[in-house]
């Protein structure tokens, strides 16, 4: 339990972290920051019902981009900017590093092996981005064409 | 509203101002082709052909009256900036909603471009709080993530270094990655902290193009094939460089 409140923590401030390196400032940069701590949550929620990180990787992405698209919206900002320091823990940053790393020291099986978990898990949280994106326009088409007016 | 002019070159030039901005700040490349093409179609423009990857944008207008217009901008690399990039959309917004004139757009933009950015010794603060913070989210303890918090300062002081040095970004995140292992295992040998391997991961972190991939792959499923590809492999040799550049002290320690 104390290293799941670690984890948590280092997410939030890790993403404030990159908040703050692209230059999110105000209210926004709040939002933006409390997006990774979401991803995370998410994620090891998940872990409770799904084994696989992809699939925990695409829900996560998935409930990020619901609520930075809300976000977006109550701020008037793009997307983008709750996105990219959300995903900030997801980012296989660590498991890319490894598989060069494994690649310079010539350990070719082990290079392989993280090289697809790599890339599986960036293909997973573009999915579940563009997953949300998509559904995201067709309900609010469907609310539009429902009230006859342009909805938001 | 006033008379319209006819579209021409000033007007194409606001709209891939805007355009080069908005990609820099780190909006996606279909954002970037969709706001160009509302921009130069509220000026009057009957045709637009945009087409954009992520180092340059190529745009070919018609005026109502059948004349092309075509500029061509080669942008550099992307530095995300989400404050200018939500002054940048709210400006297009505004632009297509009330018909600002080329002038007022460029004043506008000038207002963006000396929006304040966070000052050398903030961003010491700010890099040292992403190595700190994950170097606890890979499981290190405290004393290695001071230790991963000093060692970012010290690359974030290189990295300004060596871009006033106008050093190839490769060779630089290259170095930074070397002075990054030897900080971690220095800092070993020293009995500062415990393992290398957690202080290295938060160091990592600063320089891996993490967020390059991801969005690589978002591009491509989106059907910007070539942005993605470009973005794709400059990610993969970049972070070569940093396992190699991490490699040279663990070959030397071990």
């Amino acid at each position: 339990m104390e290293s799941v409140m670690i984890q948590l923590a280092a997410a939030l401030a890790g993403s404030a972290g990159f908040a703050l390196l692209f230059n999110a400032r105000g209210e926004k940069l709040v939002w933006a920051s409390l997006g990774g701590l979401l991803s995370w949550g998410v994620y090891l929620l998940f872990g409770q019902l799904y084994a696989s990180d992809p699939a925990r990787y695409f829900v996560a992405a998935l409930v990020l981009t619901v609520y930075a698209e809300i976000m977006a919206r109550l701020h008037k900002a793009p997307v983008t900017v709750f996105l990219v320091a959300g995903t900030i823990p997801l980012i296989p940053g660590g498991s890319l590093y490894y598989t060069m790393a494994y690649a310079v020291a010539a350990r070719w099986a082990e290079a392989l092996h993280a090289g697809l978990a790599t890339l599986l898990l960036a293909i997973a949280i573009a999915a579940g981005i563009l997953a949300c994106m998509v559904l995201w326009h067709i309900a609010e088409l469907a609310l539009r064409w429902l009230c006859g007016r342009r909805f938001l | 509203m006033p008379e319209q002019k006819t579209f021409g070159d000033a007007e194409l030039c606001v709209a891939m101002d805007l355009g080069e901005r908005l990609l820099v700040c780190g909006a996606e490349v279909s954002r970037v082709e969709d706001t160009i093409t509302r921009i130069c179609r509220a000026y009057g423009a009957a045709r637009i052909d945009v087409f954009t990857i992520t180092s340059s944008i190529v745009v070919t207008a018609f005026s109502a009256q059948g004349a092309p217009v075509t500029q061509t901008r080669r942008v550099g690399g992307p530095a995300f900036d989400l404050t200018a990039l939500a002054e940048l959309n709210a400006l297009s917004r505004r632009l297509c909603a009330q018909h600002l004139d080329a002038a007022e757009v460029s004043a506008e933009l000038a207002r963006i471009d000396a929006l304040p950015h966070y000052g050398f010794g903030q961003l010491l603060l700010i890099y040292a709080l992403i190595s700190g913070s994950f170097s606890l989210f890979f499981g290190g303890d405290a004393r290695e993530a001071l230790v991963a918090a000093a060692i970012g300062m010290l690359l974030k002081t290189m990295q300004s270094g060596l871009a006033r040095l106008e050093v190839n970004p490769l060779i630089s995140v290259l170095l930074c990655s070397v002075a990054g292992g030897f900080g971690a295992y220095g800092a070993v040998a020293l009995g500062l902290a415990a393992g290398a391997g957690s202080i290295s991961i938060g160091n990592v972190m600063l320089l891996i193009p993490g967020i390059a991939l991801t969005n690589s792959i978002r591009d491509m499923f989106s059907g910007d094939t070539i942005s993605g590809l470009l973005r794709f492999s400059e990610a993969l040799i970049s972070s070569a460089a940093i396992a190699w550049g991490f490699a040279i002290p663990a070959a030397l320690f071990l």
